[in-house]
């Protein structure tokens, strides 16, 4: 919010987005802004609409009305690779492996991308900046392995490798602490706070349960219920407001 | 003067023998130390040596036809496996790619050309003309990087001016009329399948293989549709230019040699560019269409331009084995060509083999063929026929083919060369990923040796031994 007081637009601003599956709301009139190199977290129960509001950022779906705009240029009606190569990168809640291929060619598909694809040529072979992203998301022993063996969590930080190939201004996560052992969520954090660290202007975007995790991870946390959103603020703020313990316990306390 | 040549001549002597020797340790180490490879070796060999074999023996050239149909079939059976096996984009329809080649060619020998079997070079250079057009609307559609479009122009370019300066030069250099003729069948082909490729954006699954299924009969009733009978002949087919034009009074066991080395040539080069086209970066990115097209568009593909690839690479190989058909096995092409049989085969072929797979075509067009043509007409039959079955020739072969495919494929659903490499691959000592495995795994563990490991992943690792020792 302070790059818009001098002048410079956010890096992704959402505007007025309503979607309706038929007569049903998925996703209310929702606005928010985030700007370069911020870390936000979305947070809601279940049915709250972040996922869809994460298909409408990432162009799987359309939003019946409202504006997306990212540097300052709409983009709703962009197919989804379009949006991957202006800087928006999405990890899937369910995991999407290509499970024919090693786990090193699964990288290696993001770096074909035209914005994966950019640097490479000059600086450092594919496979070496395959490699590389393996070893950021500690994926690098078993990167001969076809995707199709691998266990959960080391899919969960295969999609994070994958998004990251394509150097995105604004990485968006669905869950990617879903499922992990304590040990694995440690070390997807700490990869998560090193990636931020070794490129401080990108902004992630992060939906998540495990509330514990999140926190340590974000500056700025954005509730959601029924569609709606509810609540906006620091993760200190947030855990004390009333009206967001109220929906996550389902009443007063 | 004499010295330094002869140290030149001992210098080139050595390196010859330095590649030599290098050449041999590597094949060696890749082809004879790896069971399924050198499997493969000893049937290439075998496959090179089919035609000597038979050329005292048992039927002298009556059976070459049967590997040179065989050799077709594998090109068919590999295209198609580039798209369904590896692009996951459903084609029913390979006949009209297997049919298109030979009416193109047939009908420019037959209107343009007038049956001559020369063709003098200012005609020569219209055709060049009109490929270069197809080459640039291709090239814009295809959507080349720049540098290759700028390489495919100079090419053009230099193509252009050749022709020019040849007809300049003279008209006496001729060449046969299917060496134009053809290309332009495999251009125009090329097309064909892009053009379908199209809808296949749409139209997804079963439904594109209904719809696929669909153009090569369209095709099939346009091709004898009366009103065109004056181009096409409706049932009686088109006459074909021939490829290789031998010499009056050559005996017909060398020109089925030569038709039978040339399909197994081509066969070659096409298996290994479909195989490199399959292995390559973008071989990479049809596998990952197959696997999940979402995931593929969230990795910032263009799953459009990718599908139209495949559809014209597949397209291409496709028509290359129609006009092998329809120039060497036959001198013809006839509206069965463009049937449901040549859309079901390349299926059948692969299935048998193996799907996904470039040597699961290739076994099984020729497990195919021989069944087909050779061991059941030849062996089983009769056979029937001394137990006192007196059986039609034609229904009782396919009976006796179609039990056998369900045995097959109930029995190895994983199709029969890939279940034969499997086993042999298990029975085979662990594979060293250290010595022989590629380049980046090697270059991973020498600086895993050295301690230059990148990043975090080695900080917490060690961190964690460090909390175990602890507790």
């Amino acid at each position: 919010m302070n790059s818009s007081e001098s002048g410079k637009p956010h890096l992704l601003e959402v505007i007025n987005i309503t979607k309706k599956f038929g007569g049903l709301v998925a996703v209310n009139n929702i606005s928010l802004q985030i700007d370069e190199g911020e870390r936000v977290g979305l947070i809601g129960p279940n049915g709250a609409g972040k996922t869809t509001l994460f298909n409408i950022i990432s162009g799987f779906l359309k939003p019946t009305s409202g504006k997306i705009m990212f540097k300052g240029e709409d983009i709703t009606k962009l197919p989804p690779h379009k949006i991957v190569n202006k800087g928006i990168a999405r990890t899937f809640q369910i995991m999407r492996p290509f499970r024919h291929l090693p786990v090193i060619a699964n990288v290696m598909v993001s770096l074909k991308s035209p914005r994966g694809s950019r640097k490479i040529e000059w600086v450092k072979t594919m496979e070496r900046k395959a490699l590389d992203l393996l070893e950021d998301v500690g994926l690098s022993e078993l990167m001969l392995e076809p995707a199709e063996n691998l266990g959960y969590g080391d899919l969960k930080r295969l999609e994070v490798a994958r998004a990251l190939a394509t150097e995105p201004d604004l990485i968006m996560l669905d869950e990617p602490f879903g499922g992990l052992n304590p040990v694995e969520t440690e070390f997807l954090t700490r990869t998560l706070i090193t990636m931020h660290q070794d490129e401080p202007s990108r902004a992630i975007l992060i939906v998540e349960h495990k509330l514990y995790a999140l926190m340590k991870i974000v500056d700025r946390v954005i509730v959601m219920h029924q569609g709606e959103k509810i609540a906006e603020g620091k993760p200190e703020e947030i855990v004390k407001n009333k009206k967001v313990i109220e929906v996550y316990t389902g009443g007063t306390l | 003067m004499t010295l330094l040549i002869k140290s030149k001549l001992a210098d080139s002597l050595r390196t010859v023998k330095s590649y030599s020797v290098r050449a041999y340790s590597s094949f060696i180490a890749n082809v004879f130390d790896v069971p399924p490879r050198l499997l493969a070796f000893l049937c290439f060999l075998t496959l090179l040596a089919i035609p000597i074999c038979w050329f005292n023996s048992f039927g002298g050239t009556r059976y070459l036809p049967i590997f040179i149909h065989a050799s077709i079939l594998a090109i068919l059976g590999a295209s198609w496996d580039l798209l369904v096996g590896r692009t996951g984009q459903v084609s029913l329809g390979h006949a009209l790619f297997f049919g298109i080649g030979g009416y193109v060619s047939g009908i420019l020998y037959e209107q343009l050309y007038g049956f001559s079997y020369y063709l003098t070079t200012s005609v020569l250079l219209m055709v060049v003309l009109v490929a270069v057009v197809i080459g640039v609307i291709l090239s814009v559609l295809v959507g080349l990087r720049r540098s290759m479009r700028i390489l495919l122009m100079v090419v053009l370019v230099a193509v252009v001016i050749g022709v020019i300066l040849s007809v300049l030069v003279g008209s006496w250099i001729t060449i046969p009329v299917a060496w134009v003729t053809v290309p332009i069948a495999l251009a125009i082909g090329t097309l064909l399948a892009l053009l379908i490729g199209l809808p296949a954006l749409r139209v997804k699954g079963p439904y594109l293989g209904l719809f696929t299924l669909c153009i090569p009969l369209i095709v099939q009733s346009l091709v004898t549709w009366p009103p065109l009978y004056w181009l096409t002949h409706a049932d009686f087919g088109i006459v074909t230019p021939q490829i290789i034009i031998y010499p009056l009074g050559t005996s017909l066991i060398i020109r089925k040699s030569v038709e039978y080395y040339f399909t197994l040539t081509l066969l070659f080069i096409s298996a290994v560019a479909i195989y490199k086209v399959a292995i390559s970066k973008t071989g990479i990115v049809f596998v990952s269409i197959l696997d999940n097209e979402l995931a593929a568009k969230a990795c910032g593909i263009n799953v459009t331009k990718y599908k139209l690839l495949s559809f014209a690479i597949s397209g291409l190989f496709g028509v290359l084995a129609g006009c092998l058909y329809s120039h060497v096995y036959l001198p013809k092409v006839y509206p069965t060509d463009l049937g449901l049989t040549n859309s079901f085969l390349p299926i059948i072929v692969t299935y048998l083999g193996g799907l996904g797979t470039i040597y699961g075509p290739i076994v099984g067009a020729y497990i195919y063929t021989i069944l087909d043509d050779y061991a059941l007409p030849n062996h089983f039959l009769p056979i029937l026929r001394m137990m006192g079955v007196n059986t039609p020739y034609y229904e009782t072969k396919n009976l006796i083919f179609a039990v056998i495919v369900i045995l097959l494929v109930i029995k190895w659903p994983r199709g029969i060369a890939r279940t034969i490499v499997d086993k042999l691959d298990d029975l085979a000592k662990p594979r060293d990923i250290e010595e022989r495995g590629p380049r980046i795994w090697k270059k991973y563990k020498k600086e895993q040796k050295e301690g230059r490991l990148r990043k975090i992943f080695s900080r917490f690792k060690k961190k964690q031994e460090e909390k175990e020792v602890k507790t």
